[in-house]
């Protein structure tokens, strides 16, 4: 991709960007209850992809924990994932859409949507499938391959020049993505 | 590794052997030369901070980097006799669901690989027929499509001198379309969004690993303009033509717009933007960019920069039939590449490196090309409803504000875009 989503993780993030954006000012009841939840699941993420906070520049005062962390690799961390979404998916259903401002029930959709597909990965249990992989455009059946695998990924971003965060996952040795129809690229883009 | 080998996934032997030589070639490199070590040590010396980082980070690569990545390559290479040539993964327990279940992810539809398959098939050859007009009327009859654009990319009219000069003329080429667009966003939208953008050469030092064209989004309070970043290590790899399409899909009202409203308007919170790899959306507007580009009128006086647009068009329905048709339809390798060479009129080392991507990102490719159908439906659907009252510009100012959305949830969005009347 080229609207580098990372990128603009960073600059969101820089900023500060809490839960709730401005502008929303029609409220409803039920918003604040999905805003909370919103919150808590933004910093449950980032505290399982350390590396992806420290990318974004999140790993300081009291989460400064994050910048000497790695995300855990292992199957536990497959399955920690699945957890994440399923007790997600209970708290989502706690909210119902009829308490919700318009802007608000989209972010519910979307968060709903995300983690229901990364729980329908659950029964292809190999490779990288899961929530974290399906948001990433990693999922893939081989932990390594030609274009991943921790190695290759950590000496990408080592020797990026610009702020190239990546996603925890899978991160592409060479091209992943590239749509012009010009030879690839290393890292997701058009 | 090991786990996912007792369950039958080993990656196919072609995948294999180029990660053992890619690993071997990593571990030939002698740890002080690494690129962990000399990147660690050239930016401390930059940065003039005092210490012995070298030696440091020498030791890590060489007592604990090194022999890690040597297990993995001694797992790797104890499995390649199991390693067999099929490349889908059909060929896995359950590889049908499985490739359902990738293809929901990189597209966010429930379209089926037989639907993905028929819908590449059918736009490949569309194109290819408006493709095979534009060169007929320009003289250009003999051969095929694909022959006819590779002959057209050799054609010295369309090359930029391959010097420092010509480098330069590129990026004013650049500068001069996004100028050139601009005045015509107003058409297509009334979001007023200023989408500044820097247009640069990847640096030199760093051409040989990075893309071939980039975009690197603003900052959110604005202070850094967005970069669009083309990689000029060889102008010969940047036809003229190749170039207007480039630049609205990167650019505006591509990528540079859709970044421009997030970092303008702070209208979306974090978990949106942590929650932003619904590829289908991201990508297919920047397809539609490129459409509204044509639709703009952008190439009334440029026949060849047409070519080019249909070109990059053409290439993502090709993804559609190729990447279905080796992991559900049970091509072999050499079958997709064959197809993509015969159909793109691109090299077979291109398309050789693009095949061995989808095998190992399966489904992934698929979200371009219907992500950018899958809007245009949505555009029929809200034309029809609305009738007269139809305005572009709200259509358009929808499908942005909505931010990064799976195909259902941006259905929805123009649900209530119609019902509220077409205005956005």
């Amino acid at each position: 991709m080229s609207l580098d989503r990372r990128q603009l993780l960073l600059s969101g993030a820089a900023a500060g960007l809490a839960t709730a954006a401005p502008g929303l000012a029609l409220a409803a009841s039920g918003d604040a209850a999905a805003n909370a939840f919103f919150d808590k699941t933004c910093v449950r993420m980032l505290d399982e992809a350390p590396e992806f906070a420290t990318s974004l520049g999140l790993d300081t005062g009291a989460y400064a924990w994050r910048k000497s962390k790695l995300s855990d690799s292992s199957w536990a961390g497959v399955e920690a994932k699945h957890r994440f979404c399923e007790e997600g998916l209970k708290s989502l259903k706690a909210l119902p859409d009829a308490g919700l401002s318009p802007a608000v029930k989209l972010n519910k959709d979307v968060v709903a949507y995300a983690m229901e597909l990364g729980l329908e990965a659950k029964p292809f249990a190999f490779g990288e499938n899961n929530f974290q992989s399906a948001m990433s455009e990693a999922s893939t059946p081989y932990v390594v391959s030609q274009q991943g695998g921790t190695y290759s990924g950590a000496v990408n971003s080592s020797t990026a020049s610009t702020p190239s965060p990546r996603p925890p996952t899978v991160t592409p040795i060479w091209p992943v993505c590239t749509g012009s129809p010009s030879p690839s690229t290393r890292r997701p883009s058009a | 590794m090991k786990r996912d080998a007792g369950l039958g996934v080993i990656a196919p032997d072609f995948i294999m052997s180029n990660m053992l030589g890619q690993m071997s070639g990593m571990l030939a490199v002698p740890a002080a030369d690494a690129r962990f070590v000399s990147s660690l040590a050239g930016r401390a010396k930059a940065k003039g901070i005092p210490g012995d980082w070298s030696g440091q980070a020498t030791k890590i690569v060489s007592s604990e980097i090194y022999p890690a990545l040597t297990r993995q390559y001694e797992t790797l290479k104890a499995l390649q006799p199991k390693s067999t040539h099929d490349a889908g993964v059909w060929r896995f327990k359950d590889g049908e669901a499985y490739y359902g279940w990738l293809l929901k992810a990189g597209t966010n539809t429930d379209m089926t690989a037989e639907q993905i398959h028929q819908t590449g098939l059918e736009q490949n050859k569309a194109i290819e027929s408006r493709m095979d007009a534009i060169l007929k009327a320009n003289g250009l009859t003999q051969g095929t499509v694909g022959e006819r654009m590779i002959a057209l990319g050799n054609d010295p009219r369309f090359l930029f001198p391959d010097d420092d000069a010509g480098r330069a003329q590129v990026l004013a080429y650049l500068n001069q379309l996004i100028a050139d667009v601009r005045p015509k966003l107003a058409t297509q939208f009334n979001l007023k969004l200023k989408a500044p953008v820097d247009v640069k050469r990847v640096p030199a030092d760093i051409q040989d690993g990075a893309g071939q064209g980039y975009m690197n989004t603003g900052s959110l309070d604005g202070s850094r303009p967005s970069t669009y970043y083309i990689n000029l290590k060889s102008t010969k790899n940047w036809p003229k033509f190749s170039l207007p399409s480039l630049t609205y899909h990167e650019t505006i009202p591509g990528h540079a717009w859709q970044g421009a409203y997030l970092t303008e308007t702070g209208q979306l919170p974090l978990i949106r933007i942590l929650l932003s790899g619904f590829n289908a959306y991201v990508e297919g507007w920047a397809l539609y960019a490129e459409q509204l580009g044509d639709e703009m009128g952008m190439y009334q006086t440029d026949w060849a920069g047409q070519l080019g647009y249909l070109q990059a068009q053409r290439f993502r329905a090709i993804r559609l039939v190729v990447d279905t048709g080796l992991h559900a339809k049970r091509w072999s390798r050499e079958q997709a590449i064959d197809w993509a060479v015969a159909n793109s009129g691109r090299t077979r080392q291109a398309m050789t490196s693009e095949i061995d991507r989808y095998c190992g990102t399966p489904g992934q490719a698929c979200g371009y090309k219907v992500g950018h159908n899958e809007i245009n439906r949505l555009r029929d659907h809200a034309k029809q409803a609305l009738g007269p009252k139809f305005d572009i510009r709200g259509f358009n100012d929808t499908v942005v504000k909505t931010g990064a959305v799976p195909i259902s949830v941006l259905s929805a969005q123009i649900d209530a875009l119609i019902a509220a009347g077409g205005k956005a």
